[in-house]
């Protein structure tokens, strides 16, 4: 059992604790899910149940801690390592040695257990998380979801009774992020593992947690509960649980099976225009410019770089014209990224033409490009080089020979929220405050052309939401945006084309309410819910009975 | 290990080639063993790339060959002549401060080469888990060193992709800057992610925590023990009178230092996952590396002028071939004969 009594905790560095005389018991073997805003303490709180918190950050701490009745705060993270096993955000940076198998070895080693206890353990988990197969893989060759599962097991070997789980899946697509929420899952069924886990995609995980911690953050307490009763009172949550509230549904759906129900009464009483009548902004392409023109676009990555050899994209066209929202779809390796590369100039094309608005890439350089075409990487973090935000500007316009402008970098701060951290280190922002600093990095010589590569990566709902407000204000100033995610919700809000990818071609081309409307797999909650075109967000449901109500 | 010390004793062209025929053939069987698998083993773990190394050897050899071409001006046979008043480069070219440039330069390519079939033999986890315990922490560091390296490439390719898309232009030294101070960043993040994941997983948790007493007896047992080392051996080199006493402290010195680590070591609680299965030809690969090995020190202490060569007057720069060091060299192809077709085994450089 975990239990926190009148816990506080400030950080040697912050003025305000982040953690307030938090009182709380979880019971042993429940799933918990563990959910707030970034630097809600969410973090925080986990490395408190073994120990990272304060031995590993320092701080100032009061109240007491009890995890199975050891105390953490004694025992130190070294100490925990075989009650408590936890689990960060990125593997591959936890990693010690480069094995699948020695890598399991690893905690066993450190406690000096004799060799056929090691063997038998190792074993086990192997079955446990089904990667026997990847016993002797270096772990650098691994998928995303593989790797997370290793280092789930990695810490397993010790039989720890509670797993700590820092947003395991915030790196990985969904495909692979559903692989380690099922194993998690089966490990908290089958084996009674306390299972606390810290995640953003709600719409995943909630089916499966038995409770749901919310921090609210600025130091209030949190708010423990069944998941129904906790996202009742959460201001930001998936779709369907937004739907729910607000038509006053009860019990709150937490599934789409669930959902289902109130659904099917709901339609009838649904106005909704008799053809589907794609949304307004989709207007017939021809007659417009055409910002980007791909043809027949191959390419291949040549010896050296990552992928070697491999044909990542074979043969697209793609036309995108002025003013349109595209959101590009597809599996991890798909050809995505590599495509939103071609558009900025990075990779050259082995075989085919790229055209940017105007340019041929393959002639101008991508300093050139980037005055038109901005592009925010995977990782928006690796674009951020200065000192502060405000300096970041600065330096965008250095970078392309503009001279200093500190009002309108001012402005821009303000339309993307980050004036308030004008003068903060871009290393202390949040997840979604460095996403959106990359952005304004890059927008600085407004450019026409906005390219984003899953921006949405590591974001929580608050952030997601400013971000897709942005990305609308963005389309009304007449920019075009192509964007590479998985998150379709994100792509249902707001996007008016999608652009489906698979192995290095494109499979499905069309406006966004057809294709997601006749897919499975990249369909929006609501979607699911009605299976209608014309029902992508929460919002068309409720102007649809709106104009019902008139 | 004789591959080292074949290339690290001689500097004689003909058995430098020898060796280095043998480690890449024993790496050629290596390397096709591993593509043979399809499912990879452990030995196929790290596919060493033949070309970067060859590529590596070449440059490092083109540069050793100008710089003794360019700045030796001893030898009989001249071949060229550069005007005598340029500072160092001035002066005659010979042939021989050449053949002295590639005979270094072979010497470097045999090493990597040997370093290269180690490693692709023998990973770095393998390799740790033989250390005895007081090396091991030392040991782990290395490991994670090692792996560094790859990440912190594809950080930079990433960083540099960045400062382009920022518009940036990359011409003076300072442009690069902020690449570096962002790559530091992004090093130090990684490695306290480490730390916290080590930490968490108990490393260094069965260590018992020594009292301030004894680290401080530690500590004193070290710097005392390195002072009479360092202090022995001036003494031999410096003072010939002193030649005994000399050993002595460096005897002293030697086992002071030892005897501290090892009782260090045995603070150090840990165990070992999986020994490797010492085979029959493991045990024939071992011996005739030893027969090398001890073949070659015993060579160069009676025989010396048999693994000599240097081409300067007043010596000839022909290098003499003598049989019994070339047959050491071809000993070390032994390792790519033994390996059999398809199971796993352990070879030594």
């Amino acid at each position: 059992m975990i239990a926190l009594d009148r816990f506080s905790f400030r950080y040697a560095t912050a003025t305000e604790p982040i953690l307030r005389e938090v009182s709380l018991r979880l019971p042993q073997g429940a799933f918990v899910l563990v959910i707030g805003p970034s630097g809600s303490g969410k973090s925080t709180f986990l490395r408190t149940l073994n120990g990272l918190v304060p031995h590993f950050y320092g701080g100032h701490l009061s109240g007491c801690v009890r995890v199975d009745g050891r105390d953490p705060v004694q025992a130190a993270p070294k100490g925990m390592a075989d009650l408590v096993g936890m689990v960060f955000q990125d593997p591959e940076s936890g990693f010690v040695v480069d094995r699948v198998e020695d890598e399991l070895a690893f905690a066993l080693e450190n406690w000096a257990l004799p060799q056929d206890v090691m063997r038998k353990r190792v074993e086990e988990v192997l079955d446990q998380l089904r990667i026997a197969h990847l016993r002797h893989r270096p772990v650098s060759t691994l998928s995303g979801g593989e790797k997370q599962r290793v280092a789930i097991a990695s810490v397993l070997t010790l039989h720890p009774q509670v797993l700590l789980l820092d947003e395991p899946t915030s790196q990985l697509d969904p495909q692979a992020a559903e692989e380690v929420l099922l194993a998690l899952r089966q490990l908290n069924e089958d084996l009674g593992l306390t299972v606390v886990l810290s995640e953003h995609r709600l719409e995943r995980v909630v089916q499966y947690a038995d409770f749901v911690l919310y921090w609210p953050g600025h130091g209030q307490p949190p708010l423990l509960g069944t998941p129904a009763e906790v996202l009742r009172r959460v201001p930001l949550t998936p779709p369907l649980i937004t739907l729910g509230k607000a038509l006053g549904w009860e019990p709150l759906p937490l599934t789409i099976k669930e959902g289902r129900r109130f659904a099917q009464a709901l339609k009838e009483r649904l106005h909704l225009p008799v053809v589907s009548q794609p949304s307004a902004t989709v207007t017939p392409a021809n007659g417009r410019e055409a910002v980007v023109v791909v043809e027949k676009l191959w390419h291949r990555y040549t010896s050296g770089s990552r992928g070697a050899g491999i044909e990542a994209l074979t043969g697209v066209s793609l036309r995108v014209h002025r003013g349109e929202f595209v959101a590009l779809m597809g599996r991890n390796g798909s050809g995505k990224t590599t495509l939103l590369k071609h558009l900025v100039g990075l990779l050259p094309p082995t075989q085919g033409h790229v055209r940017v608005v105007g340019y041929e890439t393959s002639r101008v350089s991508t300093e050139t490009l980037v005055r038109h075409v901005a592009y925010v990487p995977q990782n928006p973090e690796r674009l951020l080089f200065a000192e502060t935000v405000a300096e970041e500007l600065a330096l965008s316009r250095r970078g392309h020979g503009l001279p200093p402008d500190p009002e309108a970098d001012r402005a821009l701060l303000a339309r993307l929220g980050l004036d308030h951290c004008r003068d903060s280190h871009p290393h202390d922002l949040s997840v979604g405050e460095k996403q959106r600093l990359a952005l304004a990095a890059v927008l600085v010589p407004d450019p026409e052309l906005i390219l984003l590569d899953e921006p949405t990566r590591g974001l929580d709902y608050v952030q997601k939401h400013i971000l897709a407000e942005l990305l609308h204000e963005l389309r009304r100033a007449g920019k075009t945006v192509i964007m590479a995610t998985h998150d379709v919700e994100l792509a249902a809000a707001t996007a008016d084309r999608v652009v489906l990818m698979a192995e290095g071609q494109i499979v499905v081309d069309g406006p966004a309410r057809r294709v997601m409307a006749e897919s499975l797999v990249f369909a929006s909650q609501i979607n699911k819910l009605f299976r209608d075109p014309r029902l992508l967000t929460p919002e068309d449901v409720l102007a649809g009975l709106g104009e019902g109500r008139r | 290990m004789a591959g080292l010390t074949v290339a690290l004793l001689t500097r004689n062209p003909f058995y430098l080639v020898i060796a280095c025929a043998a480690a890449a053939f024993v790496f050629g069987v290596l390397r096709q063993r591993q593509s043979g698998h399809t499912e990879p083993t452990a030995v196929a773990a790290r596919p060493q790339a033949w070309q970067p190394v060859i590529r590596l050897a070449l440059l490092l050899g083109l540069f050793t060959v100008l710089f003794n071409v360019l700045t030796s001006h001893h030898g009989r046979v001249v071949l060229a002549r550069l005007p005598a008043d340029w500072p160092f480069l001035g002066g005659p070219l010979t042939l021989e401060a050449l053949l002295y440039g590639l005979s270094t330069a072979l010497n470097v390519l045999a090493l990597l080469l040997v370093f290269t079939v180690f490693n692709s033999a023998v990973g770095p986890h393998e390799v740790l888990r033989l250390l005895p315990a007081f090396a091991y922490q030392a040991g782990v560091a290395l490991t994670i060193a090692v792996s560094f390296i790859p990440q912190t490439v594809v950080a930079w390719q990433e960083l540099q992709e960045a400062h382009r898309l920022r518009g940036y232009r990359r011409r003076r030294l300072r442009d690069w800057q902020p690449l570096f101070v962002a790559l530091l960043g992004n090093g130090l993040d990684r490695a306290v992610q480490l730390a916290e994941s080590m930490e968490a997983r108990g490393f260094g948790a069965t260590t018992a925590s020594p009292t301030p007493g004894q680290t401080l007896l530690w500590r004193t047992g070290v710097i005392i023990g390195l002072l009479a080392l360092l202090m022995g051996l001036l003494a031999r080199a410096f003072w010939p009178a002193a030649e005994s006493p000399g050993l002595v402290a460096v005897v002293v010195g030697a086992l002071l230092v030892v005897v501290v680590l090892v009782r260090q070591g045995r603070a150090i609680r840990r165990s070992r996952y999986r020994r490797w299965l010492w085979r029959r030809r493991d045990t024939a690969v071992t011996v005739t590396a030893l027969i090398a090995v001890a073949g070659m020190i015993v060579m160069a202490r009676i025989g010396e002028d048999l693994l000599f060569y240097y081409p300067y007057p007043p010596y000839d720069w022909v290098p003499p071939f003598h049989p019994v060091p070339g047959l050491l060299a071809a000993l070390l192809l032994l390792p790519a004969l033994l390996m059999p077709p398809a199971t796993l085994a352990l070879t030594e450089g």
